[in-house]
C-alpha cells in the first residue's frame, strides 16, 4: 500500500517539478480575468470584413497587446482555453507597426496614454478592433474602452471607431454598452 | 474503536498537510479558473463586483464544510455520462456497481453507506425519492444538461431537513437566458450500447427562458459470464429448500440489460418565477450479482424506477433588505408494477410494487442587514402518501386499484393468505434559520438550525455551526459542527418479502422457513459531525484541500432479527424465523479527504491534474458489544487523472482509482472484496471539421472503460449474492454531438 502511494504521490508532483519546462504558471486577478473574458466575449458580436471569406478556420485570430500592462499573459492563457469564431487564437505582445496590421482586436493598457494618439492614427482605419482599459481613451478613439463603475467593470463604446474600421457591431452588445462619441 | 491511534493517524495527516505549504509560497487568492469566467455573459460580467469576492467564489469559499464543484467543461473533458461516473471520481466516495439488486449500485460517503443517506437536487428542487427509497444512481441522473455539479459532503439537514444526512448534490443546468443552445448526441459502444440526448436552451422573447431536453439509453452491458467463467459456472437453479427448479442443462444465457430515459423542462419568465418538471426511468436487471444457483437470468426480471417532480418558484424583492422564495413542488417516486424478481426467494416469479408522492410548500425569506450580515428563515410544509415496497406479488400491481382492492395473496399460499399493503400518509413541518455572518476581512461564520416534526415519529432539532477563517488571501480554513438526521422510509419501516411452502404447524398454520417482516416503530438515525478543512493556494492554478472528519451516528437501521414462530404478522401463516429492520447501533467514523488540484498552461496547450487521496475508519457498535467494520467502505481511496488539451478543441483525458480492500454490505460480516485500479480513458475532438458548411460545431468522442481489461470485484449486496461482485471488462464508447 505504501509503495503504491508513494508511486502516486510522485506520479502526482511530476508536473511540478523544474524539469519541465512549461510556461508561465499565470496567477491572474478576478479583475483581470473579468476584463479578459469581456474582449473574448466582444469577438462573439463584431464581424470583420475578412468573415465574408470561406476557410478562415485555419487562419488564427489574432489578439495584440500594447504596453506594459499584465493583462498579456492573461490573454495567452485564453488562446489554452478557447477559440473565437472557431478559430485558434495567438496573442502577440507590443507586435511591429507591420505585424500590427494583421491584428483583429489590439489592446491598449494605460502605459501607453501618451503614445495612443499615434497608435490611433497608424490603426485606426484598419479593421482591428482596439480596446482599452484607461479613463478617457473612449473618447480619445478607442472603440471599446473598460472601466471601473463602482467596483463593477463596465464598457463604452465609441461607434464612430467601430465604422472607422469597417467593423459592424451587434445591436446586442451596443444595448449593453454606454455609447460614447470622441471629445465628449 | 482505538480513539488514541486514530487522533495520531490524524495529526500525521494534518501534519502532512501543513509540511506541503511553503511559508513563504508566492500565493495569491484563489479564484475560479479562466474558464469559469469565459461561461459568463457580457451581463453576468457586467455584474461582478470586482473590489470584493465574486459570487461564484463565495458559493465555493464562503459555504460551510466542504464542497467540490464539477464544471461543464469538466465533465464533458473528463467524459461523464451521469451522476455515478462523476461521484466514481469524487473524494471519500466508495461506489460498489452492479451489487445489489434493489437499487444496482450503492454509494457511501465518507463511510457511511446508502443511496437514500443524500439528496439530488436539480436546479435546488429535489429530484431523488420524496419518501426516501434507496436509488440507483446511474443513467438516470445524466449531466449532458449540466452546468455545473455542486457537492456539499456532510450533514446538511440544518438547511434541507431529513435525508441530508451524507451530502446534497445539486446538478445545476444552464440558465437559458444566457445560453443560446440547440445540442443534439448520439453515442453508441460495445455490447449494444446507445445514448442519445436532446438540449435546447432559449430565450423565447426577452422577459421569458426555456431550456428542455432529455435523453434515452440502453445497453445489453457485457456478458459477465464469459468474463468470469468461475463465478458463472453452470449449474442448477435451486429452490430454497434445495431442490432443483431448473437444471444445469437447461440453463438460460446471461443477461443483464439496462434501459434509462429521462426528460425536463425549465421556464423562466422576467428573473421572478420558475416553473420546472423533471421525469427519469431506470431499468436494472434484479438478477445482478446474483449466484446462478440463486436466480435465473430473465430478460423481464428487472427493477424499474420511475421518479418525476413538477414545480413552481417565485422570487419576490419586498424591500431593498428583504426578499422571499417561495417553492411548491409535487414529486412522485414509483417502483414501476412490471418490476420482478426471479430468485428463490420469490420462487423465481414474483412482483414488486412501491410508491410515494410529496406535496411541498415551502416559504423562505431572506434579510440582508447590511453588506456583511444576513438572515435566511424558513417554513416547509410537506405531505406524503407512500404504498411501501410490497411483498413478493404473483401478478403484477394493478394501479387502477385501490390497494385494498387488488385480492392477491402471499406466494406459496395456495391462495389462502392475502397480501396486506401498509398505505401511509404522514406530514412533515419544518422551520429553518441562518444567520451568515462576515466580521471582518479574516473571520466569517454561519449558525443555523432546522425544527422538523414528522407525524411518524417525533421532532428533531438539526444545528450547524461554520466558521470560517482566512488568515491569509491564500488559505482558508473551515470549522464545522453539523447534526443531521435520516428519516426511516415507509419502504424500509414496512418492506416485508418472503414465501411459504406446503407444510403447516400443529394449529393448522402454514409454515414460512423466513420471512422479513416490519417495524413501524422504526426511528430515524441522528449523526454528529465535526469538520476541520483546509484550503491552501500556492497560485490560482494549484491548491490543496483536506479535510478531516469525526462523525457519530446513533440508531443505525440495519437487518436485525426478528420474532420466531410469530402467527400474528400473517394470520394463518407461522413464520418459523423473522428479520426486521431495526435501530441497532452506534457507529464512529473517523477519515481525512486530501485533493490537489494543478494547472498549466503554454502555448495553445493546457494540462489540468487532479489527484486525492481519501482515509476513512470506524466501527459500528452494538448494544450486544458485537463491534463490526464499516459497510461498503475501503479504508484507501487514489483517485487521480489529467486532462490534456490542445488548440482548445483537442483534449484526452486518463482516470485512474485505486480503491483498497472494500467491507462486505453486512457489517457483521468478515469479508473484504480485494482491492483493484482501475484505469478509464475520454479523449474528444471539438469542431472537428472547423467552419464547413454545414458541419460548424460537429464534436466527436470516444471513451474506454477499464482499458487494461482486467477483472475486478465491488462488494456485493443480499444474501443471494456474490460477496465480491463481477464488474464490466474493457468496453468502448464513441459518440458525435452537433450544435446547432
Amino acid at each position: 500500500m505504501l509503495r503504491i502511494l508513494t508511486a502516486l504521490l510522485i506520479f502526482a508532483f511530476l508536473p511540478f517539478t523544474p524539469s519541465v519546462s512549461l510556461a508561465q504558471d499565470n496567477q491572474l486577478e478576478h479583475e483581470e480575468l473579468v476584463k479578459i473574458s469581456y474582449i473574448y466575449n466582444f469577438a462573439k458580436f463584431i464581424q470583420w470584413p475578412e468573415e465574408s471569406r470561406s476557410k478562415l478556420a485555419n487562419e488564427p485570430f489574432l489578439i495584440c497587446s500594447v504596453g506594459k500592462g499584465s493583462l498579456f499573459s492573461g490573454l495567452s492563457r485564453l488562446s489554452a482555453e478557447a477559440k473565437i469564431k472557431n478559430r485558434v487564437i495567438r496573442v502577440l505582445s507590443n507586435p511591429s507597426d507591420e505585424n500590427r496590421k494583421d491584428c483583429h482586436i489590439l489592446f491598449v493598457d494605460s502605459s501607453e496614454a501618451q503614445s495612443l494618439e499615434s497608435i490611433l492614427s497608424k490603426v485606426g482605419k484598419l479593421p482591428i478592433l482596439i480596446v482599452g482599459d484607461t479613463p478617457g481613451y473612449g473618447k480619445s478613439g478607442v472603440a471599446i474602452n473598460l472601466v471601473n463603475v463602482s467596483g463593477k467593470i463596465k464598457f463604452e463604446i465609441n461607434r464612430k471607431s467601430i465604422l472607422r474600421a469597417g467593423l459592424t457591431v451587434s445591436s446586442q452588445l451596443l444595448e449593453l454598452g454606454k455609447i460614447i462619441g470622441e471629445g465628449e | 474503536m482505538n480513539w488514541d491511534k486514530l487522533c495520531r493517524q490524524l495529526g500525521c495527516l494534518l501534519l502532512g498537510v501543513l509540511v506541503l505549504i511553503p511559508s513563504g509560497a508566492e500565493a495569491k487568492s484563489g479564484k475560479p479558473g479562466l474558464a469559469g469566467y469565459l461561461e459568463l455573459s457580457l451581463k453576468e460580467l457586467g455584474e461582478l463586483d470586482v473590489t470584493t469576492p465574486s459570487r461564484v467564489e463565495e458559493k465555493l469559499v464562503d459555504s460551510p464544510g466542504t464542497t467540490v464543484v464539477i464544471s461543464r467543461r469538466q465533465i464533458e473533458e473528463r467524459g461523464y455520462t451521469n451522476l455515478l461516473d462523476l461521484l466514481q471520481d469524487m473524494p471519500g466516495v466508495d461506489v460498489n456497481q452492479k451489487s445489489v439488486e434493489e437499487w444496482f449500485n450503492q454509494v457511501t460517503f465518507r463511510g457511511n453507506t446508502g443511496n437514500n443517506k443524500f439528496i439530488i437536487l436539480l436546479n435546488g428542487v429535489r429530484i431523488s425519492s420524496p419518501t426516501g427509497e434507496h436509488i440507483p444512481i446511474s443513467d438516470n441522473f445524466p449531466l449532458f444538461n449540466a452546468k455545473q455539479v455542486e457537492i456539499a459532503y456532510g450533514s446538511v439537514s440544518a438547511v434541507y431537513g431529513a435525508d441530508a444526512f451524507t451530502g446534497v448534490i445539486n446538478i445545476i443546468t444552464q440558465d437559458p437566458e444566457h445560453l443560446d443552445e440547440f445540442r443534439v448526441s448520439a453515442t453508441g459502444g460495445s455490447d449494444d450500447y446507445f445514448n442519445n440526448f436532446v438540449n435546447i436552451s432559449k430565450s423565447l422573447t426577452p422577459s421569458v427562458h426555456m431550456a428542455m431536453g432529455g435523453h434515452w439509453q440502453s445497453s445489453e452491458n457485457p456478458d459477465l459470464s464469459e468474463a468470469y467463467p468461475g463465478e458463472f459456472q453452470k449449474v442448477s437453479a435451486l429452490h430454497t429448500d434445495g431442490t432443483v427448479f431448473r437444471a444445469r442443462d437447461d440453463r438460460e444465457h446471461f443477461t443483464a440489460a439496462t434501459q434509462s430515459h429521462t426528460a425536463y423542462l425549465d421556464l423562466r419568465i422576467k428573473d421572478k418565477l420558475t416553473f420546472g418538471f423533471n421525469r427519469s426511468f431506470f431499468s436494472h436487471p434484479t438478477t445482478i450479482g446474483v449466484k446462478p444457483e440463486k436466480t435465473v437470468f430473465d430478460r423481464d426480471a428487472v427493477w424499474e424506477t420511475q421518479l418525476e417532480n413538477y414545480y413552481g418558484k417565485g422570487k419576490f424583492d419586498f424591500t431593498d433588505k428583504l426578499s422571499g422564495i417561495t417553492l411548491l413542488n409535487y414529486s412522485t417516486y414509483e417502483t414501476l408494477p412490471f418490476t420482478k424478481f426471479t430468485n428463490n426467494f420469490a420462487k423465481f416469479n414474483a412482483f414488486k410494487y412501491a410508491s410515494g408522492k410529496e406535496i411541498k410548500l415551502e416559504q423562505q425569506l431572506n434579510y440582508q442587514f447590511d453588506q456583511d450580515h444576513k438572515i435566511s428563515s424558513g417554513l416547509t410544509i410537506e405531505h406524503f402518501n407512500s404504498i411501501p415496497k410490497t411483498a413478493d406479488l404473483p401478478s403484477p400491481y394493478n394501479e387502477d386499484k385501490e390497494p385494498g382492492e387488488q385480492n392477491l395473496f402471499h406466494i406459496g399460499s395456495n391462495g389462502t393468505l392475502p397480501i396486506e399493503f401498509f398505505e401511509q400518509d404522514y406530514n412533515n413541518y419544518g422551520f429553518f434559520s441562518q444567520i451568515q455572518s462576515k466580521w471582518n476581512d479574516w473571520f466569517s461564520s454561519t449558525l443555523g438550525f432546522r425544527y422538523d416534526y414528522d407525524t411518524r415519529f417525533y421532532s428533531t432539532v438539526n444545528p450547524r455551526l461554520n466558521l470560517t477563517f482566512k488568515p491569509a488571501d491564500s488559505a482558508i480554513l473551515k470549522l464545522l459542527y453539523a447534526e443531521a438526521f435520516l428519516a426511516p422510509s415507509p419502504n424500509r419501516a414496512y418492506a416485508h418479502f418472503g414465501s411459504f411452502g406446503n407444510t403447516f404447524d400443529g394449529s393448522g398454520n402454514r409454515i414460512s422457513s423466513f420471512f422479513h417482516i416490519t417495524n413501524p416503530d422504526l426511528g430515524p438515525e441522528k449523526s454528529r459531525t465535526f469538520e476541520a478543512s483546509l484550503q491552501y493556494f500556492f497560485t490560482s492554478n494549484f491548491s490543496v484541500r483536506s479535510s478531516v472528519y469525526v462523525t457519530e451516528i446513533k440508531d443505525v437501521i440495519t437487518d436485525a432479527d426478528g420474532p420466531s414462530n410469530d402467527t400474528t404478522f400473517i394470520p394463518g401463516g407461522n413464520l418459523t424465523k423473522t428479520a426486521i429492520f431495526d435501530n441497532v447501533g452506534t457507529a464512529n467514523i473517523v477519515g481525512a479527504d486530501l485533493t490537489l488540484d494543478k494547472q498549466v498552461f503554454w502555448d495553445s496547450k493546457s494540462l489540468k491534474f487532479w489527484i486525492n487521496y481519501s482515509w476513512v475508519d470506524g466501527t459500528i457498535e452494538e448494544p450486544n458489544g458485537v463491534s463490526s467494520r464499516l459497510p461498503l467502505t475501503a479504508k484507501h481511496k487514489i483517485k487521480t487523472g489529467f486532462t490534456f488539451t490542445y488548440l482548445k478543441d483537442y483534449f484526452v483525458t486518463p482516470r485512474l482509482i485505486w480503491i483498497d480492500k472494500t467491507n462486505h454490505f453486512r457489517f457483521n460480516r468478515s469479508e473484504q472484496v480485494s482491492s483493484y485500479a482501475l484505469l478509464n480513458l475520454h479523449a474528444g475532438i471539438r469542431n472537428i471539421f472547423g467552419d464547413h458548411e454545414g458541419w460548424q460545431n460537429f464534436s466527436a468522442y470516444l471513451t474506454i472503460l477499464n482499458v487494461p481489461d482486467v477483472n475486478y470485484f465491488n462488494a456485493g449486496g443480499g444474501s443471494n449474492s456474490f460477496g465480491s461482485s463481477p464488474q464490466d471488462p474493457r468496453r468502448f464508447f464513441f459518440g458525435v454531438r452537433k450544435d446547432f
